[in-house]
Protein backbone atom coordinates (compact mmCIF):
# COMPACT_ATOMS: atom_id res chain seq x y z
CA UNK A 1 0.00 0.00 0.00
CA UNK A 2 1.54 3.80 -0.98
CA UNK A 3 0.28 6.59 0.57
CA UNK A 4 -2.77 6.35 2.48
CA UNK A 5 -6.19 4.17 3.49
CA UNK A 6 -6.78 0.72 1.44
CA UNK A 7 -10.68 1.78 1.26
CA UNK A 8 -11.49 5.17 0.70
CA UNK A 9 -13.98 3.72 -1.71
CA UNK A 10 -17.29 1.80 -1.22
CA UNK A 11 -15.65 -1.05 -3.06
CA UNK A 12 -13.25 -3.30 -1.37
CA UNK A 13 -9.95 -4.02 -2.68
CA UNK A 14 -11.00 -7.57 -4.49
CA UNK A 15 -8.96 -10.50 -3.15
CA UNK A 16 -7.28 -11.02 -6.85
CA UNK A 17 -4.92 -8.16 -6.05
CA UNK A 18 -2.00 -8.22 -3.98
CA UNK A 19 -1.92 -5.87 -1.40
CA UNK A 20 1.44 -4.51 -2.73
CA UNK A 21 -0.13 -3.17 -5.65
CA UNK A 22 -2.81 -1.47 -4.39
CA UNK A 23 -2.50 2.82 -4.35
CA UNK A 24 -5.08 5.16 -3.80
CA UNK A 25 -4.00 7.61 -6.79
CA UNK A 26 -7.11 9.20 -8.20
CA UNK A 27 -6.59 10.12 -11.70
CA UNK A 28 -9.93 11.95 -12.25
CA UNK A 29 -10.33 14.18 -9.39
CA UNK A 30 -6.80 14.55 -8.03
CA UNK A 31 -6.53 18.43 -7.18
CA UNK A 32 -3.08 18.45 -8.06
CA UNK A 33 -4.52 17.52 -12.04
CA UNK A 34 -5.57 20.92 -12.14
CA UNK A 35 -1.65 22.54 -11.84
CA UNK A 36 -0.01 20.14 -13.05
CA UNK A 37 -0.88 17.31 -14.48
CA UNK A 38 2.01 15.63 -16.66
CA UNK A 39 3.69 16.37 -13.74
CA UNK A 40 1.82 14.10 -11.88
CA UNK A 41 1.43 11.07 -14.59
CA UNK A 42 4.76 11.36 -14.65
CA UNK A 43 5.46 11.31 -10.40
CA UNK A 44 3.40 8.68 -10.38
CA UNK A 45 5.25 7.07 -13.20
CA UNK A 46 8.82 7.02 -11.33
CA UNK A 47 7.03 6.28 -7.97
CA UNK A 48 4.85 3.60 -8.78
CA UNK A 49 6.05 -0.02 -6.77
CA UNK A 50 5.18 -2.06 -9.74
CA UNK A 51 4.52 -1.10 -13.66
CA UNK A 52 0.81 -2.34 -13.10
CA UNK A 53 -0.80 -1.22 -10.24
CA UNK A 54 -4.04 -0.95 -8.40
CA UNK A 55 -5.83 1.98 -7.40
CA UNK A 56 -8.88 2.35 -4.98
CA UNK A 57 -10.05 5.42 -6.40
CA UNK A 58 -13.05 5.71 -9.06
CA UNK A 59 -14.94 2.47 -7.50
CA UNK A 60 -11.37 0.38 -8.53
CA UNK A 61 -9.50 -0.22 -11.43
CA UNK A 62 -5.88 -1.17 -12.63
CA UNK A 63 -3.44 2.23 -13.47
CA UNK A 64 -0.37 0.77 -16.34
CA UNK A 65 2.40 3.02 -15.16
CA UNK A 66 5.41 2.14 -17.77
CA UNK A 67 5.49 2.65 -21.75
CA UNK A 68 6.34 -0.66 -22.95
CA UNK A 69 3.11 -1.99 -20.94
CA UNK A 70 0.89 0.35 -22.19
CA UNK A 71 1.75 0.26 -25.61
CA UNK A 72 1.70 -3.77 -25.32
CA UNK A 73 -2.04 -3.14 -23.93
CA UNK A 74 -2.98 -0.59 -26.76
CA UNK A 75 -1.55 -3.67 -29.32
CA UNK A 76 -3.77 -6.44 -27.62
CA UNK A 77 -7.25 -5.50 -28.33
CA UNK A 78 -7.85 -9.80 -27.58
CA UNK A 79 -7.35 -9.29 -23.99
CA UNK A 80 -7.92 -5.31 -23.60
CA UNK A 81 -11.20 -4.55 -24.83
CA UNK A 82 -12.07 -0.90 -25.87
CA UNK A 83 -15.77 -1.77 -25.04
CA UNK A 84 -16.03 0.91 -22.61
CA UNK A 85 -14.02 4.56 -23.07
CA UNK A 86 -15.11 5.46 -18.92
CA UNK A 87 -14.37 4.37 -15.62
CA UNK A 88 -17.21 3.12 -14.55
CA UNK A 89 -18.63 2.15 -17.36
CA UNK A 90 -21.72 4.34 -18.77
CA UNK A 91 -24.55 1.76 -18.96
CA UNK A 92 -26.58 2.19 -22.01
CA UNK A 93 -24.71 4.39 -23.81
CA UNK A 94 -24.81 4.33 -27.57
CA UNK A 95 -21.23 2.47 -29.11
CA UNK A 96 -19.21 5.31 -30.41
CA UNK A 97 -17.92 3.67 -33.96
CA UNK A 98 -14.87 2.74 -34.55
CA UNK A 99 -13.31 3.61 -30.64
CA UNK A 100 -15.53 0.85 -28.70
CA UNK A 101 -15.55 -1.77 -30.91
CA UNK A 102 -12.76 -4.28 -31.39
CA UNK A 103 -11.69 -6.45 -33.93
CA UNK A 104 -12.58 -8.16 -35.88
CA UNK A 105 -15.83 -5.82 -36.00
CA UNK A 106 -13.30 -2.57 -35.86
CA UNK A 107 -11.52 -3.51 -38.83
CA UNK A 108 -14.33 -3.12 -40.85
CA UNK A 109 -15.30 -0.05 -39.36
CA UNK A 110 -11.42 1.58 -39.04
CA UNK A 111 -10.62 0.53 -42.82
CA UNK A 112 -13.35 2.86 -44.47
CA UNK A 113 -11.80 5.78 -42.64
CA UNK A 114 -8.22 5.24 -43.38
CA UNK A 115 -8.85 5.07 -47.07
CA UNK A 116 -10.05 8.84 -46.59
CA UNK A 117 -7.63 10.16 -43.83
CA UNK A 118 -4.96 8.70 -44.94
CA UNK A 119 -1.58 11.01 -45.46
CA UNK A 120 -1.88 11.98 -49.12
CA UNK A 121 -6.02 12.82 -48.76
CA UNK A 122 -4.82 15.12 -46.22
CA UNK A 123 -3.06 17.83 -48.98
CA UNK A 124 -6.54 20.29 -48.81
CA UNK A 125 -7.09 20.20 -45.12
CA UNK A 126 -3.53 22.00 -45.12
CA UNK A 127 -4.56 25.29 -47.63
CA UNK A 128 -7.88 25.31 -45.55
CA UNK A 129 -6.23 25.20 -41.94
CA UNK A 130 -4.12 28.09 -43.63
CA UNK A 131 -7.18 30.38 -44.87
CA UNK A 132 -8.91 29.71 -41.75
CA UNK A 133 -6.35 30.35 -39.28
CA UNK A 134 -5.42 33.71 -41.55
CA UNK A 135 -9.11 34.75 -40.85
CA UNK A 136 -9.42 33.82 -37.17
CA UNK A 137 -6.08 36.20 -36.81
CA UNK A 138 -7.11 39.08 -38.82
CA UNK A 139 -10.22 39.16 -36.17
CA UNK A 140 -8.14 40.04 -33.20
CA UNK A 141 -4.77 41.12 -34.57
CA UNK A 142 -4.56 44.59 -34.18
CA UNK A 143 -5.80 44.29 -30.70
CA UNK A 144 -2.79 43.10 -28.85
CA UNK A 145 -3.92 40.70 -27.04
CA UNK A 146 -7.00 37.90 -27.44
CA UNK A 147 -8.10 34.67 -25.05
CA UNK A 148 -6.21 32.23 -28.08
CA UNK A 149 -8.50 29.74 -27.34
CA UNK A 150 -11.56 31.52 -27.95
CA UNK A 151 -10.05 33.46 -31.03
CA UNK A 152 -8.89 30.50 -32.92
CA UNK A 153 -7.78 27.16 -31.13
CA UNK A 154 -11.52 26.07 -30.74
CA UNK A 155 -13.20 27.87 -33.51
CA UNK A 156 -10.92 26.33 -35.74
CA UNK A 157 -10.67 22.70 -35.35
CA UNK A 158 -14.59 23.27 -35.46
CA UNK A 159 -14.53 24.98 -38.81
CA UNK A 160 -12.25 22.06 -40.28
CA UNK A 161 -14.65 19.59 -39.04
CA UNK A 162 -17.56 21.22 -40.66
CA UNK A 163 -15.51 21.22 -43.92
CA UNK A 164 -14.16 17.60 -43.66
CA UNK A 165 -18.57 16.67 -43.04
CA UNK A 166 -19.14 19.13 -46.10
CA UNK A 167 -21.40 21.69 -43.93
CA UNK A 168 -20.73 25.66 -44.52
CA UNK A 169 -17.95 26.60 -41.78
CA UNK A 170 -20.16 29.96 -41.62
CA UNK A 171 -22.62 27.94 -38.90
CA UNK A 172 -18.81 27.35 -36.99
CA UNK A 173 -20.19 29.97 -33.70
CA UNK A 174 -23.58 27.58 -33.28
CA UNK A 175 -21.29 24.62 -33.28
CA UNK A 176 -18.99 26.00 -30.84
CA UNK A 177 -21.62 26.69 -28.65
CA UNK A 178 -23.16 23.22 -29.00
CA UNK A 179 -19.98 21.45 -28.44
CA UNK A 180 -19.37 23.53 -24.90
CA UNK A 181 -23.07 22.36 -23.72
CA UNK A 182 -22.70 19.27 -24.79
CA UNK A 183 -18.80 18.45 -23.07
CA UNK A 184 -19.48 21.23 -20.03
CA UNK A 185 -22.98 21.85 -19.79
CA UNK A 186 -24.34 22.14 -16.36
CA UNK A 187 -26.96 20.13 -15.96
CA UNK A 188 -28.06 16.91 -17.98
CA UNK A 189 -31.12 18.88 -20.06
CA UNK A 190 -28.51 21.05 -21.55
CA UNK A 191 -26.47 18.22 -22.62
CA UNK A 192 -28.87 16.22 -24.08
CA UNK A 193 -30.52 18.88 -25.78
CA UNK A 194 -27.31 19.63 -27.51
CA UNK A 195 -26.46 16.50 -28.18
CA UNK A 196 -30.01 16.22 -29.93
CA UNK A 197 -29.33 19.29 -31.86
CA UNK A 198 -26.16 17.92 -33.10
CA UNK A 199 -27.31 14.97 -34.04
CA UNK A 200 -30.32 16.82 -36.32
CA UNK A 201 -27.44 18.50 -37.51
CA UNK A 202 -25.23 15.44 -38.62
CA UNK A 203 -28.66 14.21 -39.90
CA UNK A 204 -29.17 16.77 -42.42
CA UNK A 205 -25.29 16.83 -43.65
CA UNK A 206 -25.75 12.84 -44.14
CA UNK A 207 -29.08 13.86 -46.06
CA UNK A 208 -27.18 16.38 -48.02
CA UNK A 209 -24.73 13.28 -49.45
CA UNK A 210 -27.19 10.98 -50.34
CA UNK A 211 -28.86 14.00 -52.19
CA UNK A 212 -25.92 15.30 -53.99
CA UNK A 213 -23.99 12.04 -54.36
CA UNK A 214 -20.64 13.21 -53.95
CA UNK A 215 -17.80 11.19 -52.19
CA UNK A 216 -15.42 13.81 -52.19
CA UNK A 217 -14.80 14.73 -48.87
CA UNK A 218 -14.85 12.27 -45.67
CA UNK A 219 -18.59 12.02 -44.90
CA UNK A 220 -19.49 11.78 -48.63
CA UNK A 221 -17.51 8.72 -48.98
CA UNK A 222 -18.97 7.06 -46.10
CA UNK A 223 -22.31 7.77 -47.34
CA UNK A 224 -21.83 6.90 -50.92
CA UNK A 225 -19.03 4.78 -51.27
CA UNK A 226 -18.48 3.35 -47.76
CA UNK A 227 -19.22 -0.74 -47.74
CA UNK A 228 -19.40 -2.36 -44.34
CA UNK A 229 -19.68 -6.51 -45.06
CA UNK A 230 -20.14 -5.50 -48.87
CA UNK A 231 -23.79 -3.21 -47.92
CA UNK A 232 -23.44 0.58 -48.36
CA UNK A 233 -23.47 2.01 -44.52
CA UNK A 234 -26.59 2.21 -42.21
CA UNK A 235 -27.98 5.44 -41.32
CA UNK A 236 -27.35 4.31 -37.91
CA UNK A 237 -23.52 3.60 -38.16
CA UNK A 238 -23.42 6.87 -40.09
CA UNK A 239 -24.75 8.51 -37.22
CA UNK A 240 -22.41 6.77 -34.50
CA UNK A 241 -18.93 7.82 -37.34
CA UNK A 242 -20.04 11.19 -37.57
CA UNK A 243 -20.63 11.58 -33.79
CA UNK A 244 -16.94 9.80 -33.05
CA UNK A 245 -15.45 12.41 -35.27
CA UNK A 246 -17.46 15.36 -33.49
CA UNK A 247 -16.00 13.96 -30.10
CA UNK A 248 -12.60 12.79 -31.17
CA UNK A 249 -11.43 15.66 -33.65
CA UNK A 250 -12.24 18.78 -31.87
CA UNK A 251 -11.07 18.91 -28.35
CA UNK A 252 -8.27 16.83 -29.19
CA UNK A 253 -7.00 19.29 -31.48
CA UNK A 254 -7.95 22.11 -29.28
CA UNK A 255 -5.60 21.60 -26.61
CA UNK A 256 -3.02 20.54 -28.88
CA UNK A 257 -2.74 23.65 -30.34
CA UNK A 258 -3.10 25.71 -27.30
CA UNK A 259 -0.60 23.47 -25.75
CA UNK A 260 1.62 24.41 -28.55
CA UNK A 261 1.28 28.28 -27.98
CA UNK A 262 0.89 27.76 -24.14
CA UNK A 263 4.91 26.39 -24.51
CA UNK A 264 5.63 28.96 -27.32
CA UNK A 265 4.44 31.94 -25.02
CA UNK A 266 6.13 31.15 -22.06
CA UNK A 267 9.57 30.26 -23.59
CA UNK A 268 10.98 33.03 -25.06
CA UNK A 269 12.96 32.25 -27.96
CA UNK A 270 11.27 29.25 -28.69
CA UNK A 271 8.95 31.55 -31.44
CA UNK A 272 12.44 32.64 -33.53
CA UNK A 273 13.38 29.34 -33.50
CA UNK A 274 10.17 27.89 -35.15
CA UNK A 275 9.96 30.25 -37.25
CA UNK A 276 13.96 29.84 -38.81
CA UNK A 277 13.87 26.40 -39.10
CA UNK A 278 11.29 24.64 -41.19
CA UNK A 279 12.54 21.05 -39.33
CA UNK A 280 11.55 22.24 -35.97
CA UNK A 281 8.49 23.07 -36.59
CA UNK A 282 7.33 19.43 -37.36
CA UNK A 283 9.33 18.09 -34.67
CA UNK A 284 7.97 20.53 -32.08
CA UNK A 285 4.49 19.78 -32.19
CA UNK A 286 5.77 16.01 -31.91
CA UNK A 287 7.61 16.65 -28.94
CA UNK A 288 4.70 19.04 -27.58
CA UNK A 289 2.44 15.79 -28.43
CA UNK A 290 4.59 13.65 -26.56
CA UNK A 291 5.18 16.05 -22.90
CA UNK A 292 1.35 17.36 -23.03
CA UNK A 293 -0.10 14.39 -24.47
CA UNK A 294 -3.76 15.36 -24.31
CA UNK A 295 -5.67 11.65 -24.00
CA UNK A 296 -6.07 8.75 -21.13
CA UNK A 297 -7.16 5.76 -22.78
CA UNK A 298 -9.54 2.99 -21.02
CA UNK A 299 -9.11 -0.69 -21.75
CA UNK A 300 -11.84 -3.76 -20.08
CA UNK A 301 -10.07 -7.25 -19.51
CA UNK A 302 -11.90 -9.74 -21.49
CA UNK A 303 -11.30 -12.70 -19.48
CA UNK A 304 -9.20 -13.97 -16.45
CA UNK A 305 -5.42 -13.89 -17.23
CA UNK A 306 -1.99 -13.36 -15.48
CA UNK A 307 0.11 -10.51 -16.93
CA UNK A 308 3.65 -8.78 -15.49
CA UNK A 309 3.05 -10.18 -12.24
CA UNK A 310 -0.43 -9.67 -11.34
CA UNK A 311 -3.85 -11.57 -11.54
CA UNK A 312 -6.10 -9.84 -14.09
CA UNK A 313 -9.93 -10.61 -13.94
CA UNK A 314 -12.64 -10.50 -16.82
CA UNK A 315 -14.37 -7.14 -16.75
CA UNK A 316 -11.59 -5.12 -14.28
CA UNK A 317 -10.61 -2.06 -15.82
CA UNK A 318 -7.68 -0.11 -16.78
CA UNK A 319 -6.00 3.69 -17.76
CA UNK A 320 -3.83 3.04 -20.62
CA UNK A 321 -3.13 6.96 -21.11
CA UNK A 322 -0.91 8.13 -23.01
CA UNK A 323 -0.12 10.72 -21.40
CA UNK A 324 1.20 8.26 -19.10
CA UNK A 325 3.59 6.56 -21.38
CA UNK A 326 4.92 9.85 -22.61
CA UNK A 327 6.27 10.99 -19.43
CA UNK A 328 7.52 7.14 -18.60
CA UNK A 329 11.68 8.14 -17.49
CA UNK A 330 13.16 4.86 -18.87
CA UNK A 331 11.60 5.36 -22.11
CA UNK A 332 12.38 9.37 -22.44
CA UNK A 333 14.81 10.62 -20.60
CA UNK A 334 14.27 13.99 -18.44
CA UNK A 335 10.34 13.46 -19.36
CA UNK A 336 9.45 16.88 -18.68
CA UNK A 337 12.19 18.44 -20.67
CA UNK A 338 10.46 19.84 -23.96
CA UNK A 339 13.19 18.90 -26.65
CA UNK A 340 12.72 19.70 -29.96
CA UNK A 341 15.54 17.66 -30.93
CA UNK A 342 14.72 15.09 -29.45
CA UNK A 343 16.04 11.68 -30.40
CA UNK A 344 13.58 8.49 -30.82
CA UNK A 345 11.02 10.12 -30.38
CA UNK A 346 8.50 7.39 -30.07
CA UNK A 347 5.76 8.94 -28.33
CA UNK A 348 2.08 7.64 -28.65
CA UNK A 349 0.13 11.00 -28.01
CA UNK A 350 -2.03 9.40 -31.06
CA UNK A 351 -2.16 6.51 -29.44
CA UNK A 352 -0.90 2.47 -30.50
CA UNK A 353 -2.42 -0.24 -31.53
CA UNK A 354 -5.31 -0.96 -34.23
CA UNK A 355 -7.38 2.13 -32.67
CA UNK A 356 -4.50 4.49 -33.09
CA UNK A 357 -5.96 8.06 -34.17
CA UNK A 358 -7.21 7.50 -37.44
CA UNK A 359 -7.41 11.57 -37.68
CA UNK A 360 -3.32 12.13 -36.63
CA UNK A 361 -2.67 13.22 -40.21
CA UNK A 362 -4.88 15.23 -40.40
CA UNK A 363 -4.53 16.84 -36.84
CA UNK A 364 -0.61 17.03 -37.87
CA UNK A 365 -1.44 18.88 -41.07
CA UNK A 366 -3.61 21.29 -38.73
CA UNK A 367 -0.90 21.83 -36.53
CA UNK A 368 1.81 22.76 -38.48
CA UNK A 369 -0.14 24.79 -40.82
CA UNK A 370 -1.81 26.69 -38.21
CA UNK A 371 1.89 27.43 -36.61
CA UNK A 372 3.40 28.38 -39.76
CA UNK A 373 0.63 30.90 -40.31
CA UNK A 374 0.12 32.43 -36.53
CA UNK A 375 3.40 32.57 -35.52
CA UNK A 376 4.94 34.93 -37.74
CA UNK A 377 1.94 37.17 -37.17
CA UNK A 378 1.92 37.29 -33.07
CA UNK A 379 5.21 38.81 -32.92
CA UNK A 380 6.78 38.50 -28.98
CA UNK A 381 3.90 35.98 -27.87
CA UNK A 382 3.63 35.96 -24.03
CA UNK A 383 1.05 35.34 -21.26
CA UNK A 384 -0.71 38.06 -20.13
CA UNK A 385 0.40 39.25 -16.81
CA UNK A 386 -1.23 37.77 -14.14
CA UNK A 387 -2.62 34.76 -16.06
CA UNK A 388 -3.29 31.84 -13.78
CA UNK A 389 -3.52 28.66 -16.06
CA UNK A 390 -5.75 25.82 -15.12
CA UNK A 391 -6.46 22.71 -16.63
CA UNK A 392 -9.59 19.76 -16.89
CA UNK A 393 -7.96 16.40 -16.71
CA UNK A 394 -9.68 12.93 -17.12
CA UNK A 395 -10.15 11.74 -19.84
CA UNK A 396 -8.67 14.12 -21.66
CA UNK A 397 -6.62 16.91 -21.09
CA UNK A 398 -6.58 20.22 -21.62
CA UNK A 399 -6.55 24.12 -20.75
CA UNK A 400 -9.42 26.15 -20.14
CA UNK A 401 -7.97 29.04 -21.29
CA UNK A 402 -4.97 31.30 -22.81
CA UNK A 403 -4.93 34.90 -22.34
CA UNK A 404 -1.48 35.82 -24.64
CA UNK A 405 -0.45 39.33 -25.95
CA UNK A 406 1.66 40.51 -28.81
CA UNK A 407 3.99 43.27 -30.07
CA UNK A 408 1.86 45.43 -32.42
CA UNK B 1 27.27 -1.03 -46.21
CA UNK B 2 23.86 -2.54 -46.58
CA UNK B 3 21.00 -2.31 -44.08
CA UNK B 4 17.58 -5.01 -44.43
CA UNK B 5 14.93 -3.01 -43.01
CA UNK B 6 11.87 -5.45 -41.41
CA UNK B 7 8.45 -4.16 -40.59
CA UNK B 8 5.95 -6.08 -38.48
CA UNK B 9 3.20 -5.51 -40.67
CA UNK B 10 1.00 -6.74 -37.61
CA UNK B 11 2.24 -4.25 -35.35
CA UNK B 12 2.33 -0.90 -37.78
CA UNK B 13 -0.61 0.55 -37.35
CA UNK B 14 0.11 3.32 -39.92
CA UNK B 15 1.82 5.80 -37.71
CA UNK B 16 3.19 7.42 -40.58
CA UNK B 17 6.51 8.32 -38.24
CA UNK B 18 9.24 6.48 -39.90
CA UNK B 19 8.81 8.67 -43.06
CA UNK B 20 8.75 11.71 -40.89
CA UNK B 21 12.13 11.12 -39.75
CA UNK B 22 13.29 8.83 -42.60
CA UNK B 23 11.51 10.45 -45.89
CA UNK B 24 13.94 9.25 -48.16
CA UNK B 25 14.10 5.71 -47.15
CA UNK B 26 10.36 4.57 -45.62
CA UNK B 27 7.48 4.73 -47.61
CA UNK B 28 3.30 4.64 -47.36
CA UNK B 29 0.90 3.47 -49.12
CA UNK B 30 -2.62 5.45 -49.65
CA UNK B 31 -3.58 4.83 -45.68
CA UNK B 32 -0.34 5.77 -43.96
CA UNK B 33 0.50 2.22 -43.52
CA UNK B 34 4.68 1.55 -43.89
CA UNK B 35 5.37 -0.57 -47.10
CA UNK B 36 9.25 -0.86 -47.07
CA UNK B 37 9.27 -4.23 -45.49
CA UNK B 38 12.44 -6.13 -47.08
CA UNK B 39 13.67 -3.17 -48.07
CA UNK B 40 17.98 -2.69 -48.76
CA UNK B 41 19.63 0.53 -48.08
CA UNK B 42 22.91 0.83 -49.56
CA UNK B 43 23.52 4.58 -49.90
CA UNK B 44 25.75 5.71 -46.75
CA UNK B 45 23.75 8.91 -46.78
CA UNK B 46 20.77 7.51 -45.99
CA UNK B 47 21.87 5.54 -42.73
CA UNK B 48 20.52 8.39 -40.30
CA UNK B 49 17.34 8.42 -41.97
CA UNK B 50 17.31 4.69 -41.71
CA UNK B 51 18.03 4.45 -38.10
CA UNK B 52 15.83 7.42 -37.04
CA UNK B 53 12.81 6.81 -39.04
CA UNK B 54 12.95 2.66 -36.86
CA UNK B 55 13.54 4.90 -33.64
CA UNK B 56 10.71 7.35 -33.92
CA UNK B 57 8.01 3.83 -34.47
CA UNK B 58 5.58 4.01 -31.49
CA UNK B 59 4.79 0.20 -32.59
CA UNK B 60 8.19 -0.95 -32.60
CA UNK B 61 7.68 -2.10 -35.64
CA UNK B 62 10.68 -1.86 -37.56
CA UNK B 63 13.53 -3.66 -37.30
CA UNK B 64 16.99 -2.54 -39.00
CA UNK B 65 20.18 -5.51 -39.62
CA UNK B 66 23.61 -4.98 -40.95
CA UNK B 67 23.18 -7.38 -43.83
C1 LIG C 1 -3.97 16.42 -31.85
C2 LIG C 1 -5.13 15.91 -32.04
C3 LIG C 1 -5.54 14.50 -31.72
C4 LIG C 1 -5.08 13.65 -30.75
C5 LIG C 1 -3.98 13.91 -29.72
C6 LIG C 1 -5.81 12.41 -30.90
C7 LIG C 1 -5.61 11.30 -30.10
C8 LIG C 1 -6.25 10.09 -30.28
C9 LIG C 1 -5.99 8.90 -29.51
C10 LIG C 1 -4.96 8.77 -28.39
C11 LIG C 1 -6.80 7.92 -29.97
C12 LIG C 1 -6.84 6.47 -29.50
C13 LIG C 1 -7.84 6.26 -28.41
C14 LIG C 1 -7.80 4.84 -27.88
O1 LIG C 1 -6.92 4.04 -28.22
O2 LIG C 1 -8.69 4.51 -27.09
C15 LIG C 1 -7.61 8.49 -31.03
C16 LIG C 1 -8.57 7.82 -31.74
C17 LIG C 1 -9.32 8.39 -32.76
N1 LIG C 1 -9.20 9.66 -33.28
FE1 LIG C 1 -7.90 11.07 -32.66
N2 LIG C 1 -6.71 12.53 -31.92
C18 LIG C 1 -6.57 13.78 -32.47
C19 LIG C 1 -7.27 14.31 -33.55
C20 LIG C 1 -8.22 13.65 -34.28
C21 LIG C 1 -8.92 14.20 -35.42
C22 LIG C 1 -8.68 15.57 -36.04
C23 LIG C 1 -9.81 13.28 -35.83
C24 LIG C 1 -10.76 13.50 -36.96
C25 LIG C 1 -11.15 12.74 -37.82
C26 LIG C 1 -9.65 12.11 -34.95
C27 LIG C 1 -10.35 10.94 -35.06
C28 LIG C 1 -10.13 9.82 -34.30
C29 LIG C 1 -10.89 8.59 -34.46
C30 LIG C 1 -11.99 8.33 -35.46
C31 LIG C 1 -10.40 7.70 -33.48
C32 LIG C 1 -10.86 6.27 -33.21
C33 LIG C 1 -10.03 5.34 -34.00
C34 LIG C 1 -10.34 3.89 -33.72
O3 LIG C 1 -11.00 3.59 -32.73
O4 LIG C 1 -9.92 3.07 -34.54
N3 LIG C 1 -8.68 12.38 -34.03
N4 LIG C 1 -7.25 9.82 -31.20
S1 LIG D 1 6.11 4.49 -37.84
FE1 LIG D 1 5.83 2.32 -37.45
S2 LIG D 1 3.65 2.07 -37.25
FE2 LIG D 1 4.02 4.00 -38.22
S3 LIG D 1 3.89 3.63 -40.42
FE3 LIG D 1 6.00 3.50 -39.83
S4 LIG D 1 6.27 1.36 -39.38
FE4 LIG D 1 4.11 1.69 -39.38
Amino acid sequence: MVGGVIQTQDRPVPDHVEPTYVVDWDYLKDPRLQIDPHGLYAKWTAEAPHEVVWTTANGGHWMILSNEAIVEALQTPELFSSKHTGIPPRPGAAKLIPEELDPPEHTKYRSQLNKRLGPKMIKYFDGRARAMANELIDRVQAAGKCDLMQALTIPLPCSLFLDMVGLPSERTEEFVQWKDELFQGSNNEIRIGAQQRINAYLEEAIALKRKDGGADDLLGYLVNEGRIDDEPITQADLMAYAFLFFIAGLDTVTATMTNCFHYIATHPGAQDKLLENRSFLIDFPEEILRRYSVVNSVRTATRDFEWRGVQIKAEDQFVAGTAFANVDGKEFPDPLTVDFERENNRHIGFGAGPHRCAGSHLARTELVAVMQEVLPRLPNLRLQPGTDLKYYAGGLIGLTELPVEWDV
Amino acid sequence: MELKITVDRSKCSGHARCAMKGPDVYELDDEGFCISDGKIVTDESLRTQVIHGMKACPERAISVIEA
